[in-house]
């Protein structure tokens, strides 16, 4: 298991995902008419660049690590921050806007590891004040403080 | 004078209580993320452009803009009192910044550039209102494969002479016309990349791609490792006063790192951070008495601040006259015109000059705020460094999702957000460039669409990027950029071969 953590195997991970990510445009862009250069269709492009992303990603595995890597993924943030946005992104138009602030705000409170309870309140608050200030009062977006789902 | 003419008219359009206002608030939250350290001007200019549909388009860039240069004047204090850069561009100010703080001479160190900021500024503001309209009206005769190739190259200078591999900024920034792919076509009107998803036909949004880019992958890099600070109290304006030799000392290093800030700024890719780094190197050379620096000389704030004040203006100069963004900032800004129904280019400044000129008179009232924000009020500057990052991004992260959802209501906007920030996080940790991503992505479809008309016009015959004498040039100077990097990497590959283990 030790070599998946190295830091070269991650580069040369994330240079294949790319290669990847490459590959897939062009075989998405071979869907669309490629046309001829006089009247280059829709696919043309696609494939070009899809292709220099695929060649690029490959040199990059081969290179295989450089220095500019200092340390990997900090996890609980990146759990934290993600689950707080789908809090936020599942329950607005659901119930509301004042229990979707208070639930992402309490899901990226406990990213800092030394948050305590009271501090948490105090936190839910102050970013309950301005969500509700600006967005609802101020910018009046479309969706309810509260909603109760049918 | 036809500019002092052209100036006093868009004074009449800066000077209303509306754009005063939002130029005022525009300098004011520069100034604020300036100051804090984990959150820059490119993540905050994402933030407040949903903010922005709400205004007026004269409003919008004026506020827009506004952060973009306001930060530049906060990022140094943080530099000086806790040896902690504000910004990437305030890294420099740390060198000499901070050992003056340490000696008792913070004041006089946060005095100084705020007076060469807005030296810099000022420098950067007359030469934009001189260079951009000549540049606009040489470049109205340019056709589809003048924009084309001006594009690239653009986009290849900006990726390669960003920090780090070459390689990578490349691939980011086909990544990101890639990005620029989903949606309808423009020309055959046919939906590409969507995947059945109705939402997707006006394409990925700018503000969810560049608030995920930059707002959401800067807050999973500074949640646990952002901690707030104890600055020294007690900055009196007495205090900040510099000492004769202190003045005298600042002229030179603020009138050549102005020069120097100007220069680099208007080159695509090479921004405030590169020109403030330049600058103190170039102080280094000329001074009599180079063994001071490092140690609190006031030479070493006085250029590099006056540098990347300057380059924060001439930055304009390639976005108002061509429509080509220089860097992701930029991109932004030309993204918002866009948005607002605004076509960027040479046409820009003779079709709305109005816009161009009130932007300009905006940019001296901006600048004057901030001297005053920056000199009697830097105490209050001073405080806010001490918010605690856990308070401080529950707000950010709020902020981005309501603001990414307000655009168009849509919650698909805040997935896109979602990916966008995670693949950022992580491109940004394995040193993969993100701004290069923007520029690709809102300079992509512009390109594509040259490229299509100039093969049109010239009945699919490839050579025509090289017939036109200015496009030859221009690629002639994109091969070079691409080239030169390679000659070193395989000059020293040599080398290493050579040497013996």
């Amino acid at each position: 298991m030790r070599s998946w953590r190295s830091l070269a195997t991650q580069q040369r991970l994330v240079a294949l995902m790319v290669a990847i990510g490459g590959a897939f445009v062009v075989w998405e862009g071979m869907r669309y008419s490629f046309g001829t250069l006089a009247r280059i269709g829709p696919g043309f492009l696609p494939v070009v660049i899809g292709i220099g992303i695929a060649a690029i990603g490959l040199a990059l595995v081969a290179r295989g690590s450089d220095v500019e890597t200092e340390q990997g993924p900090a996890l609980r943030p990146l759990i934290l921050v993600t689950g707080a946005i789908l809090t936020f992104a599942v329950a607005l138009e659901r119930f509301g806007i004042v229990p979707a602030t208070v639930a992402m705000t309490l899901v990226a409170a406990i990213a800092e590891p030394r948050v305590g309870v009271r501090s948490a309140i105090a936190i839910v608050a102050l970013v309950l004040a301005i969500a509700v200030g600006l967005f609802h009062f101020g910018f009046g977006i479309p969706v309810p403080l509260f909603r109760w789902p049918a | 004078m036809e500019v002092f003419a052209s100036l006093s008219e868009g004074f009449d359009i800066a000077l209303t209580w509306d754009n005063l206002l939002f130029c005022f608030i525009g300098v004011t939250i520069g100034t604020f993320v300036g100051v804090l350290p984990g959150i820059g001007a490119l993540a905050t200019i994402s933030l407040a452009l949903p903010l922005t549909f709400h205004l007026d388009t004269m409003a919008a860039l004026i506020m827009l803009s506004g952060i973009f240069y306001g930060a530049q004047y906060g990022s140094s204090t943080a530099s000086i009192l806790l040896n902690l850069p504000g910004t990437a561009t305030a890294v420099v100010a740390c060198i000499d910044g901070y050992p003056m703080a340490r000696q008792g001479r913070a004041g006089v160190a946060l005095f100084v550039t705020a007076i060469t900021s807005f030296i810099g500024g000022a420098v950067g503001i007359i030469l934009l209102m001189t260079a951009a309209p000549v540049i606009a009206r040489a470049a109205l005769g340019f056709g589809a494969p003048e924009y084309f190739t001006i594009m690239l190259l653009g986009l290849v200078a900006a990726s390669s002479l960003s920090v780090g591999s070459p390689l990578k900024g490349y691939v980011m920034i086909l990544i990101g016309i890639a990005l620029g792919f989903v949606g309808v076509d423009a020309n055959s009107g046919q939906m590409r990349f969507a995947f059945g998803n109705h939402n997707l036909a006006e394409g990925l949004g700018l503000v969810a791609i560049a608030m995920g880019l930059f707002g959401v992958s800067e807050l999973l890099a500074s949640i646990g490792t952002t901690r707030a600070a104890n600055p020294p109290g007690g900055i009196t304006f007495r205090s900040m006063l510099p000492s004769r030799e202190d003045v005298r000392r600042s002229g030179g290093p603020t009138a050549r790192g102005s020069l120097v800030g100007f220069v680099i700024g208007a080159l695509p890719g090479a921004g405030p951070s590169i020109a403030s780094f330049l600058a103190y190197a170039l102080e280094t050379r000329v001074s009599r008495t180079p063994e001071r620096f490092g140690k609190g000389a006031v030479e070493g704030i006085a250029a590099p601040e006056a540098a990347n004040n300057a380059a924060v203006q001439s930055a304009f100069i390639p976005t108002l006259s061509l429509g080509i963004p220089g860097d992701a900032v930029m991109a932004v800004l030309l993204g918002a015109l866009m948005i607002h129904g605004i076509a960027p280019g040479p046409h820009f400044i003779a079709d709305q000059p109005e816009m161009f000129w009130g932007l300009i008179a905006s940019f001296w009232i901006g600048n004057l705020l901030l001297l005053v924000l920056n000199i009697p009020l830097i105490g209050l500057w001073v405080r806010i460094l001490t918010i605690p990052y856990h308070i401080l991004y529950p707000v950010i992260l709020m902020l981005v999702c309501f603001g990414v959802f307000s655009v168009r209501n849509n919650m698909t906007d805040v997935y896109i957000m979602l990916g966008a920030g995670v693949a950022g996080y992580f491109l940004r940790i394995y040193g993969y460039p993100a701004a290069p991503v923007l520029l690709g992505f809102i300079l992509g479809p512009l390109m594509e669409e040259h490229f299509r008309r100039s093969l049109l016009m010239a009945r699919g015959d490839i050579t025509v990027f090289f017939d036109r004498p200015i496009s030859a040039i221009l690629l002639a100077i994109t091969a070079f950029i691409i080239i030169i990097p390679m000659v070193g990497w395989i000059r020293r590959k040599r080398a290493r071969q050579l040497a013996p283990h």
